[in-house]
């Protein structure tokens, strides 16, 4: 599904009320059915990840980054951390560099991997590209529809470009913090 | 004690000469604080002196019941000026000093006055009120520093820990870097003060016993049980206030209130 909008128009208070960073101020959340309250937040945050708009790579190694994960997830099965990197077209000797010092692009791929890493079930994509040149922009398009396919991955995308709505097969349109456009 | 000298009122006065300097440097340098530094002299001058008096009367009574309430207004207070510090105030931070400071205050000095001083009774106002005293200036300064750290450190790293929420940490893992940190800087001010001790600095307590006319060995053991004493109520209450100031700050559905992180 691809959310566009104006800056300003909610698209990512929406995904942060979402990944349930932020409480709404009305209506339900269902993720398959359920309501959200019948999950923890660990179990629903495991299934519904939230990748945000300035990726934020938590200090330590790459490896640290992405064992982060089967830290807090201790009942997921272990993934090698280097299949987990070239999934996200990174090469695998990155993962001893430190995430911090990374490139605002690596640093993206990164969260995905370690979003990956969680196995989520759906994924919230605020603004992927906005940092990125048009070249790596279409880049990490083309990987997220891969990625979203190949695993059956549900996705919203909020963007502020409409033409990267393309790989969406739902659009909505905010405004105002109102859905003005639902096809 | 054949050698303490009395001060006159008189002499007291003269002093006020200090205070003169200090408001002819302000004036001097445009510094614009004249105004405070007498409002502060004025408030010494009553304050202390109250202070004197209130405490010439609880020490010749003896009484556990007016010790003890003169520690509560003394913890009151210490709350009401952690919550007045506050850049954007919360009420319950009034409640969570009270208790905490009540608490490291109680721990503190019953094994003073029981086990370290041996006084008979255990209370006796004019060895537990200026222990006690220490004890809960010292602890509050230490929680102030500490809870107004993690509230920094929490906004300035809000994205760190929002991200480690989304990928399902709890909340004390997501922010425990934040709470480390906060405990630590609200310890430095007792640690550095325990490095340089008698070094850098004269306490005030050794040089209050030691004016009094006993031996600076003797004035030394009640300096260095005052100094283990703060650093155990410093410890307890940048832990207390840190912990349970984190806990305010995240929903019970591991949500960071960022708008009470001032």
């Amino acid at each position: 599904m691809g959310l566009v909008g104006d800056s300003g128009s909610g698209k990512s208070t929406l995904l942060r009320a979402l990944a349930r960073l932020i409480e709404p101020d009305d209506g339900r959340v269902l993720l398959f059915g359920r309501d959200w309250d019948e999950f923890t937040p660990r179990l629903y945050r495991r299934k519904v990840c939230l990748l945000s708009q300035v990726p934020v790579a938590l200090p330590g190694t790459v490896e640290d980054n992405l064992g982060y994960v089967f830290h807090l997830h201790r009942n997921l099965p272990r993934v090698d951390p280097r299949h987990l990197l070239m999934e996200v077209n990174l090469p695998p000797h990155l993962l001893t560099q430190n995430a911090e010092t990374m490139s605002v692009g690596e640093k993206q791929r990164l969260a995905l991997a370690r979003a990956l890493a969680m196995q989520p079930q759906v994924l919230l994509l605020d603004e992927p590209t906005s940092a990125l040149d048009e070249t790596n922009a279409v880049q990490v398009l083309d990987l997220l529809t891969a990625i979203c396919s190949r695993k059956g991955l549900s996705a919203i995308l909020a963007t502020h470009i409409r033409e990267h709505l393309r790989i969406a097969h739902r659009k909505l349109l905010l405004s105002d913090g109102e859905v003005t456009e639902n096809e | 004690m054949s050698d303490f000298v009395v001060i006159s009122w008189q002499h007291v006065g003269y002093a006020a000469g200090f205070l003169a300097v200090a408001v002819l440097i302000s004036f001097f340098l445009k510094l614009g604080v004249e105004g405070r530094i007498i409002v502060g002299g004025i408030r010494t001058f009553a304050q202390l002196l109250i202070l004197g008096y209130v405490l010439s009367y609880v020490f010749s009574q003896r009484s556990l019941g007016l010790t003890m309430l003169i520690f509560v207004l003394m913890v009151l207070v210490a709350a009401v000026n952690a919550y007045t510090m506050e850049t954007r105030r919360h009420l319950s931070t009034i409640a969570l000093f009270f208790f905490t400071l009540l608490f490291v205050l109680i721990i503190i000095i019953v094994p003073v006055g029981k086990l370290i001083l041996s006084l008979k009774p255990w209370f006796l106002p004019q060895y537990i009120i200026p222990f006690g005293g220490m004890a809960i200036g010292n602890a509050m300064t230490a929680g102030i520093l500490a809870q107004n750290t993690l509230r920094r450190l929490l906004k300035a790293e809000q994205s760190i820990v929002e991200t480690k929420l989304a990928l399902g940490a709890g909340c004390f893992t997501s922010a425990y870097p934040q709470l480390v940190a906060s405990v630590k800087t609200g310890l430095v001010p007792t640690i550095n003060t325990m490095m340089v001790v008698g070094l850098v600095h004269i306490p005030g307590i050794f040089g209050g016993v030691v004016l009094a006319g006993v031996s600076p060995v003797e004035a030394t053991k009640y300096q260095i049980v005052v100094m283990y004493m703060l650093a155990m109520g410093a410890s307890l209450t940048t832990f207390i206030v840190s912990w349970a100031t984190l806990n305010s700050l995240f929903t019970s559905r591991a949500q960071l209130r960022a708008e009470e992180l001032g």
